[in-house]
């Protein structure tokens, strides 16, 4: 009998996931702010442009933005597990992540995680707070904590900001509709 | 411009096509993005520009604006008319970049 195996997608266990950015933070850019919006904007990222999701982190709107849901109890239990070390908002690594990471895994993560990482907190929580998933959460900064659905990734069209292409629509080409012909759209 | 609670509207022909024609991954990210546009058409999650088209054009469509915005990435993009008397946005077409590039320009 033929049996056909399916490649399981690979899903980062949420302290891999940490260990995994903390090893490519530089020591005195590694802090927990820089942490939550890297994990979430990498993450985002992937969903928007590979359509799955890379780990099992949640991501919660709050005040400071886009962050691991429960993120302080994670570091913490890290810590205490000797995987991190934490020093006020400062957290390093200790350790390197369990899992083997697939090389087109990692050649798709660290271009990104290097570009996050350059920009500075203020900027990263402005432009956490710039999303939509983060403005459609939040009801536009009304209420605040709610999980990040991560199916609102796909919206996110500033990560190809700069593909976008103006209007370009040549309007002697454009219909006259009839308007007895219209059906009105149910939007599902 | 105020378009909160427009109705959505298509000819039949191209409702079928939008759902031939869209990956059902888009057609969910399209119905949810409509959704938003019906209620706020400066909804952050959609990027919507106004096309520059002439008010001659304008009064021949019988239509007072001509939008678009982007299903997803830069692939799949929707053009629609607005008509403020009547409440109504019209879809009139559903694309990838090319087809609407072949179609419109």
């Amino acid at each position: 009998m033929i049996t056909k195996k399916t490649k399981k997608s690979f899903l980062f266990k949420i302290e891999d996931y940490i260990l995994y950015i903390l090893n490519r933070l530089k020591p005195e850019k590694s802090d927990k702010i820089k942490l939550n919006k890297v994990a979430f904007f990498v993450e985002f990222a992937y969903l928007f442009f590979k359509g799955k999701p890379l780990s099992k982190a949640q991501y919660a709107a709050i005040d400071n933005g886009a962050v691991i849901d429960s993120y302080d109890p994670i570091l913490k239990k890290m810590q205490k597990e000797k995987k991190i070390t934490i020093d006020g908002y400062i957290v390093r690594p200790l350790k390197s992540p369990d899992a083997t990471i697939p090389e087109e895994i990692s050649s798709f993560l660290d271009p990104l995680i290097q570009k996050y990482a350059l920009l500075d907190n203020s900027v990263l929580i402005n432009l956490s707070h710039s999303t939509d998933s983060y403005k459609i959460t939040t009801d536009n900064e009304k209420i605040m904590g709610r999980i990040i659905d991560k199916n609102l990734a796909p919206l996110e069209t500033f990560f190809c900001e700069n593909e976008v292409v103006e209007c370009e629509i040549d309007e002697n080409k454009l219909p006259v509709v009839d308007k007895k012909k219209l059906v009105r759209y149910g939007i599902k | 411009m105020e378009l909160n609670e427009y109705v959505i509207f298509t000819n039949s022909g191209l409702k079928e096509s939008i759902e031939k024609n869209l990956p059902s991954e888009l057609r969910k990210i399209f119905d949810k993005k409509m959704g938003y546009f019906a209620k706020n058409p400066y909804h952050p999650s959609l990027n919507t520009k106004k096309c520059n088209v002439s008010d001659k054009t304008l009064k021949i469509l019988g239509v007072d604006e001509v939008w678009e915005f982007y299903i997803n990435r830069r692939e799949y993009r929707c053009i629609f008319y607005t008509i403020f008397s009547e409440k109504k946005i019209i879809i009139i077409e559903v694309g990838n970049h090319e087809q609407i590039k072949r179609k419109y320009s």
